[in-house]
């Protein structure tokens, strides 16, 4: 593996410890893991063409994601990331701001593919979960 | 920070990360912005000799072999020089551009590099606006085999700005990144007998 590749999950695991780094390439995007079977790089702009013309629907609780359901991230209004749900666990304490602890997968840009909390991400960058989206024929 | 000391953060595993993690062209260049190695290379290339030296670099490192299975480490620092030449001086940027166009497993710099291209042809001096932008605008036609070949028009364009920066920068400009850059050419389909090799290393 390149040392850039290395320097660069070496670089996020200490920002993030929390993230799992899963695979280290930069052939896609976090839109081509999501739409594309880790085959390419998709602009952030078309997302919403893509999720309209796919058949996914929106909703707005984060309780009810699922397995496989996409979040969207957005910075200054625009989106700028999405991720896959791989887990969904409610938590037990209720005075919990955030009652679910949502694990995601998603490919930060050319620096590697993680598995994290859904809001563990670099925001600066990433920007901050706001929507959810699901393929799911029944919510 | 001085200049050179901008050049290395430029280039370092540290700035790739940060920039690497975008998603999309806007927030790898919004990122870029707030780099103060970005602001301070773009302040510094006022001074002939910083230009040539991030032109002689790109050339460098547009040229270094890479492992094909992964994106160009030089990638996002490609990308920058060209990015922030553009703004300094379109003539060079766009010779940086061509061969920044062909150096293997790049995403940003490739992407940004067609960009300059473009912008060169929609500045035609010809006055005519072109309707036929193509990712690769001096890009004719593709051969069965998949070879490129180039257009001659746009060829010519870029020999005279690279002649016109060698006149300018005669004493600092490598012959040897020279001739590498009349070889690429020639290796990629030009096809053209390229006065450059001798003109310049005289």
């Amino acid at each position: 593996m390149p040392a850039a590749m290395l320097a660069a999950i070496r670089i996020w695991r200490a920002a993030h410890p929390g993230i799992r780094a899963r695979s280290a390439s930069a052939i896609y995007n976090c839109m081509g893991l999501v739409f594309a079977s880790r085959r390419t790089w998709i602009e952030t702009e078309h997302l919403h063409l893509i999720l309209r013309e796919d058949g996914y629907r929106q909703f707005t609780e984060p309780g009810k994601l699922s397995v496989g359901d996409v979040v969207v991230y957005k910075r200054n209004g625009e989106p700028s990331h999405v991720a896959i749900v791989l887990d969904v666990e409610p938590v037990i304490d209720f005075r919990a701001p955030f009652p679910w602890v949502i694990t995601v997968m998603s490919q930060w840009g050319g620096d590697g593919e993680y598995i994290h909390r859904m809001e563990d991400v670099p925001q600066v960058s990433l920007g901050v979960p706001v929507e959810y989206w699901t393929e799911r024929r029944v919510v | 920070m001085t200049f050179r000391e901008a050049m290395r953060e430029i280039e370092s595993h540290a700035l790739a990360a940060r920039l690497n993690i975008a998603s999309d062209m806007r927030t790898f260049l919004e990122a870029a912005k707030h780099e103060e190695a970005v602001a301070r290379l773009l302040e510094g290339l006022d001074a002939p000799d910083s230009r040539s030296a991030v032109f002689t670099r790109t050339f460098e490192l547009s040229r270094q072999r890479v492992d094909l299975r992964y994106e160009n480490q030089w990638d996002t620092a490609l990308a920058v020089y060209v990015w922030v030449m553009s703004a300094k001086d379109q003539g060079i940027a766009t010779i940086m551009a061509e061969a920044v166009a062909y150096a293997p497993q790049c995403w940003w710099a490739t992407r940004i590099a067609r960009d300059v291209l473009l912008e060169g042809q929609a500045r035609s001096s010809a006055g005519v606006e072109r309707h036929d932008f193509t990712p690769f605008p001096s890009v004719e036609q593709f051969s069965d085999a998949g070879e490129v070949v180039l257009s001659a028009g746009f060829v010519l364009d870029i020999r005279e700005a690279l002649e016109l920066f060698v006149a300018e920068h005669d004493q600092t400009v490598k012959p040897d990144v020279a001739q590498k850059w009349s070889m690429t050419q020639t290796a990629y389909g030009v096809g053209l007998e390229n006065p450059h090799v001798e003109t310049i290393a005289a």
